[in-house]
């Protein structure tokens, strides 16, 4: 019975933190700028490997035109 | 300003505007949709298909079915926190959740009997892994060019040795898998890395479980200060990108920061990390074979034959290394366009990376449903990992940060000058 009671509490922690804390944390100050970042731009913060996040993908293409093509050179040269 | 520049960043711009506009509009236009079919067929298929294995490997396919369910249930539940909106923006993803899940269970009502044959943690991660290799795609690595692979391939490498040799000389840490579990984890990519690493030289669940968790920890910390930092001292941001890719642990959290700072940041932190990422096939093949030739040994002093380093040699590395040959020789043979559709965004988006990910929650919950609190305690003893850790990325962020600086703004300033 003592261990379920300690299950129970754990599992309230766990909604307290999921449902109050981090909702509290991410408010302030210190974390606000880059969570409203995240929540606008729809970034990803939780990938695990770089195909887990899309702005990988961009970035992927961006340097390899900016790098490779050099569109720039072809069409402001003249 | 030339006319093409002006076009281009107002191509930017406007490309940067959807996406807001769209991000937006997801949110005012959300539904509620009955989902749970989905979860529940995937479960099921995921149930048979292990089973059928478990049952061939050791005829005990039908004690895993009847366990399966609990492993998969808190798996679910863990994907279900980690989607939530705020816990995803602070890049808390769902392996911290399903190990804290698991941890939960095992430390007070404990896990059940009939669910053990479910917990089956070396299946779940060496099948994730393998899945993996699929996703190391080496023509990767040139994107960046030199400055790249330099700050990628050689630091990482450098200060993965290093860390590694401090912990057992200077550290004295007693556990020399969970030495290279933590300095794999900080030097190459955070969990990924951890996972790869501890499978090869035979890391406990405990052992993991710590590194996973040092690591979870202080990313969140640097996805906030490091680019507050570059903001403060008013760095280049391509310099600033390279630092972050190169020393946040976490691949999400590197996306995160970096499109905090701007979009050239991003594009140079997502590449490093990803060239980093890339190496992770490298490091675990290097691991295995220092461990099988000189760590996993039972004389000291002992050599080693050919034959005994083949037979300690953790063998689902072939798969896991076959996997990123086959994929990367696809891709390369489809030229980039086509195999960016093909590979990128069809077998690996569609496919390999969504099971990879299963399997990977599958393993943490078994890992958190075996793992004892005392013997995660005994570890952290004298907080010796915490210490390898910030002393490792301490050098880690120094040598990043001088190698950034010379490769993009002294040795190849011409490419600096065209991101």
């Amino acid at each position: 019975m003592k261990n379920w009671i300690r299950l129970g509490l754990s599992l309230v922690v766990l909604v307290v933190t999921v449902g109050v804390l981090i909702p509290w944390v991410s408010e302030l100050g210190v974390f606000r700028p880059l969570v409203q970042s995240n929540m606008e731009k729809g970034v990803d913060a939780t990938g695990l490997f770089y195909t887990d996040t899309r702005e990988f993908s961009g970035a992927d293409n961006h340097l390899r035109n900016a790098l490779v093509g050099e569109p720039v050179a072809h069409v402001a040269g003249h | 300003m030339s006319r093409n520049a002006a076009a281009e960043r107002a191509i930017r711009e406007y490309i940067r505007d959807l996406r807001v506009r769209g991000n937006k509009l997801k949110k005012i236009d959300t539904k509620a949709y009955n989902q749970l079919g989905y979860p529940v067929g995937f479960g099921l298929s995921l149930a048979l298909l292990f089973a059928v294995v478990v049952q061939v490997m050791s005829g005990k396919g039908s004690d895993f079915l009847k366990g399966f369910g609990l492993v998969y249930l808190l798996a679910v539940t863990a994907y279900f926190i980690a989607g939530q909106a705020d816990v995803k923006a602070m890049g808390i993803g769902y392996a911290a959740w399903v190990i804290t899940l698991g941890l939960m269970i095992s430390n007070t009502v404990g896990t059940p009997t009939w669910a053990k044959p479910a917990i089956q943690v070396e299946f779940y991660i060496k099948t994730g892994l393998v899945l993996l290799g699929a996703e190391i795609l080496f023509g990767k690595i040139l994107i960046i060019g030199i400055p790249g692979i330099f700050v990628a391939w050689v630091v990482t490498p450098i200060v993965l040795v290093v860390t590694y040799w401090f912990g057992q000389t200077v550290l004295k840490i007693e556990s020399k898998s969970l030495n290279m579990t933590l300095s794999a984890d900080m030097s190459v990519c955070g969990v990924s890395a951890a996972i790869a690493t501890a499978s090869v030289c035979g890391a406990s669940k405990e052992e993991l479980t710590l590194a996973v968790g040092i690591s979870l920890i202080f990313t969140s910390i640097m996805m906030v200060i490091l680019p507050n930092i570059i903001l403060a001292l008013d760095m280049n941001h391509v310099l600033g990108g390279a630092w972050m890719g190169g020393t946040i642990d976490s691949t999400g959290a590197v996306a995160a920061a970096g499109a905090f700072l701007g979009e050239k940041a991003l594009y140079v932190a997502a590449t490093i990390k990803m060239i980093q990422n890339i190496l992770i096939g490298v490091i675990a093949l290097a691991v295995a074979w220092y461990w099988a030739k000189h760590v996993d040994r039972s004389n000291a002093g002992q050599q080693v034959s050919a034959m005994e380093i083949w037979r300690r040699f953790p063998k689902f590395i072939i798969g896991f290394l076959g996997a990123s040959i086959v994929f990367s020789l696809l891709y390369h043979a489809l030229g980039d366009d086509m195999g960016t559709v093909m590979v990128s965004h069809g077998a690996i988006d569609g496919w390999s990376k969504i099971f990879r990910g299963w399997f990977f929650c599958l393993a943490f919950v078994s890992i958190g449903l075996s793992t004892d609190f005392k013997m995660l305690s005994r570890h952290l003893a004298g907080g010796k990992p915490v210490i390898l850790y910030v002393c490792g990325q301490s050098f880690n962020l120094l040598l990043t940060l001088l190698t950034a600086y010379l490769m993009f703004f002294v040795v190849f300033p011409n490419i600096t000058a065209r991101i």
